[in-house]
């Protein structure tokens, strides 16, 4: 199902009404935006502090502890999306802040920062969904269109699917090297090949290392009697984070009526353009404020694709003007509650792990 | 599928955590510290994570265009030597912006008190003096880095101390210690009374020059007050073309060029008149020391054409791969289609155009 593609001078009038629209945010950006941040991480901090503080207390009443994954749990969550994503997109840069910047901001998730940036913010942000060049499309793992050819492994990859939801962040943190086939795969000719491996394998086991270090070596061992339950809440609370991360982020580009392009389709694409495949490419969802903000504001998934390097605080304000731009261009404004979005993803991926059924249209 | 499981090579185990134990415990500190900021600081204003924080304890406007700060400096801030700047930050609409100023009291002050002054001048364009002069009140917070500089002003002979307007407040900062050898201050400027508060010493001999009256230095003044400058060390502080104009005439009278020390002063202000059009902007690039006169292109295209290979990614402004810290100069971006502050901050080089003189790029 696509859309008729827009022609050349509306892209035009397009990209001069949302430029119009990131100007004048961003000369709106203040103080403001920058409490909000702040209040954000503040409430990160309580909860990541009382969170490691119930979960060795337990032993008084299994309750703590679950109070405590849970505090955790949320701490995780916040500063991977509401905090980490955003603040890596360079959303607050503006700041000039010592260490809430893009270029030495870390993040509490086994992903190193610098390849997520290649891979996220430039790749995915750069090509979205253009297939073969957005490697975030499907993962390399599942099929979740017809434009991709069909191989058996695409019949079982619902359960793929559920792995990688369990596993995501190390999906994410191996996701460069995957695509740079470091450890396996078909070697690709290129120069210096072996001096960016050695780099990338490097900063893929520090951050690793750091990550198991802290949550299942240092931390255990400083609540040394509960050592096992502290280890076991840490794994629980990653568990969760990585579950929520994974729903949140494939209701935003893996729905329904989400577009793909070719490689073609996009040779010299004008910025209209550009902007004209974010929106068919990503997809809202709506809920309460909390929802919102658990998810880093990727509930307005289209707006962050439009202007990803905008503090994600102000998406629900731009998302009330996007939405009256695409219908007065007629462009698709995939928005629906949370449940729904997440039912089409589910379908999406059912769907296309069979082949395509050219012989009914005959 | 062809399995090609590499085993980790060694630079891998040489990052085995106990064999790097000091740097892991900084790497620790920083982190705990970070974590701790958005806790600590509502009830410690003054403490930081990694900045140096300054809390303002007196504020003094001199005429209309200077404006004296006298700051408390945090413990463990390190000390300094006369004629030695600071980079002070101020927190304006949610941004930090930070800007050079020298340090105008003495060493002895700061040991006694752990105080130092800043004497601003209010650049009525600018975009952080005019707000220190207007908003900033005694009992704020302020960044404030440790003092660095090579003006250095601290010699085992004479000094000959030549100032061109606010070009001065370096020198205040020797003089105000009592200088134990001959010391001959010149001091060239529009009004020139505004700087007159310094104590007297046998050492000392301050002369006063109204530009507005006669004109710029000349080698008669030398001549008259410090005829044996030559044995002198010799300082020189003010805007960049009095500066020039001194040294010339010193090197034509044969003064050693080891024996003179500068020091460029006067911040850039903001001007609307200003295009992204305005060609011949010098870019200096520190890491490498590479130079490359600035045309329209942008900094990304301009560091590869001096040979530099910084990170790219998109080159259209989304990806923030190219960001890179630009020291000073003023840039103009081409996707938000603004200006940058002049002082220090990190900019996207795919989408930077250098506007104004002497842009000064981290690569």
């Amino acid at each position: 199902m696509k859309t008729t593609r827009l022609d050349v001078q509306k892209l035009d009038e397009l990209a001069a009404e949302l430029d119009a629209i990131d100007l004048r945010i961003r000369e709106d950006l203040g103080e403001k935006d920058a409490n909000y941040l702040f209040a954000v991480v503040r409430v990160q901090r309580f909860l990541s502090l009382a969170g490691r503080l119930c979960i060795p207390l337990g032993f008084l009443t299994p309750w703590l502890w679950l109070l405590g994954v849970l505090y955790l749990t949320l701490a995780k969550i916040l500063d991977n999306m509401e905090i980490g994503h955003n603040v890596l997109h360079g959303q607050y840069d503006w700041m000039n802040h010592s260490h809430i910047n893009s270029k030495v901001f870390d993040w509490d998730i086994v992903v190193n920062v610098d390849s997520w940036k290649r891979t996220h913010n430039y790749e995915h942000h750069t090509y979205t969904n253009i297939l073969g060049k957005d490697r975030d499309f499907g993962y390399g793992l599942l099929r979740l269109t017809d434009e991709l050819k069909w191989r058996t492994k695409n019949l079982w990859q619902f359960f793929t699917y559920a792995l990688l939801s369990v596993l995501f962040e190390w999906g994410i943190a191996f996701h460069e090297l995957a695509g740079e086939r470091v450890f396996f795969g078909k070697k690709k000719d290129e120069i210096g090949r072996s001096e960016k491996h050695a780099e990338l394998k490097k900063s893929f086991f520090n951050k690793i290392q750091k990550q198991l270090l802290k949550d299942y070596v240092v931390f255990p061992l400083l609540c040394w009697p509960v050592a096992v339950s502290v280890f076991l809440a840490n794994l629980c609370a990653n568990l969760l984070r990585n579950l929520w991360t994974s729903t949140i982020i494939f209701c935003g580009h893996f729905t329904d009526d989400i577009q793909t392009f070719s490689i073609q389709e996009c040779e010299n694409e004008s910025k209209g353009h550009w902007y004209y495949r974010q929106m068919l490419g990503s997809s809202n969802f709506t809920g309460p404020r909390w929802l919102h903000i658990l998810s880093g504001h990727l509930s307005y998934q289209i707006e962050h694709h439009l202007f990803p390097s905008l503090p994600a605080c102000r998406y629900p304000e731009i998302s009330v003007m996007v939405e009256e731009i695409a219908t007065r261009y007629e462009i698709p404004y995939n928005k629906d509650s949370f449940v729904k979005q997440y039912w089409t993803v589910l379908k999406r991926i059912i769907k296309y792990s069979f082949p395509k059924r050219t012989t009914q249209s005959v | 599928m062809k399995f090609n499981i590499i085993i980790p090579t060694k630079t891998s185990f040489s990052n085995f955590p106990f064999l790097r134990l000091k740097r892991h415990a900084a790497n620790i500190n920083r982190r705990l510290r970070v974590f701790a900021e958005p806790l600590l600081q509502p009830i410690f204003p003054t403490w930081s994570a990694l900045r140096n924080r300054a809390r303002v304890q007196k504020i003094e406007s001199i005429g209309d265009n200077y404006v004296r700060l006298c700051l408390k400096t945090p413990f463990g801030w390190g000390s300094f030597h006369p004629g030695q700047h600071v980079q002070m930050g101020v927190v304006k609409n949610g941004a930090q912006l930070l800007r050079c100023f020298s340090i105008s009291s003495s060493v002895q002050r700061f040991r006694k008190e752990r105080t130092i002054d800043l004497t601003i001048q209010v650049q009525n364009q600018g975009q952080v003096t005019p707000w220190i002069k207007r908003f900033l009140k005694v009992g704020h917070t302020v960044t404030l880095s440790k003092a660095s500089g090579d003006f250095i002003i601290d010699s085992k002979r004479p000094a000959l101390l030549i100032a061109g307007g606010s070009g001065v407040t370096p020198f205040h900062s020797f003089i105000a210690g009592t200088p134990s050898r001959p010391t001959v201050l010149l001091h060239y400027s529009k009004n020139p009374s505004l700087f007159s508060n310094h104590k007297h010493s046998e050492n000392l001999n301050v002369q006063r020059f109204d530009t507005s009256k006669r004109g710029r230095f000349s080698l008669e003044d030398l001549e008259t007050h410090c005829p044996d400058f030559r044995t002198f060390e010799i300082y020189l502080c003010g805007p960049g073309n009095m500066i020039e104009h001194v040294r010339a005439v010193l090197l034509e009278q044969d003064c050693d060029p080891k024996q003179i020390h500068t020091e460029y002063f006067g911040t850039v202000p903001k001007n609307d008149n200003w295009t992204a059009e305005s060609d011949g902007t010098l870019v200096h690039f520190s890491k490498s020391g590479a130079k490359a006169f600035g045309d329209k292109r942008n900094l990304l295209e301009l560091a590869e054409s001096v040979g530099l290979k910084p990170v790219f990614g998109c080159r259209i402004g989304v990806c923030h791969q190219c960001k890179c810290s630009k020291k000073q100069g003023v840039v103009y971006n081409t996707r938000t289609q603004q200006y940058s502050d002049s002082g220090e901050e990190d900019i996207q080089l795919c989408v930077s155009i250098p506007v104004f003189n002497d842009v000064v790029i981290n690569l």
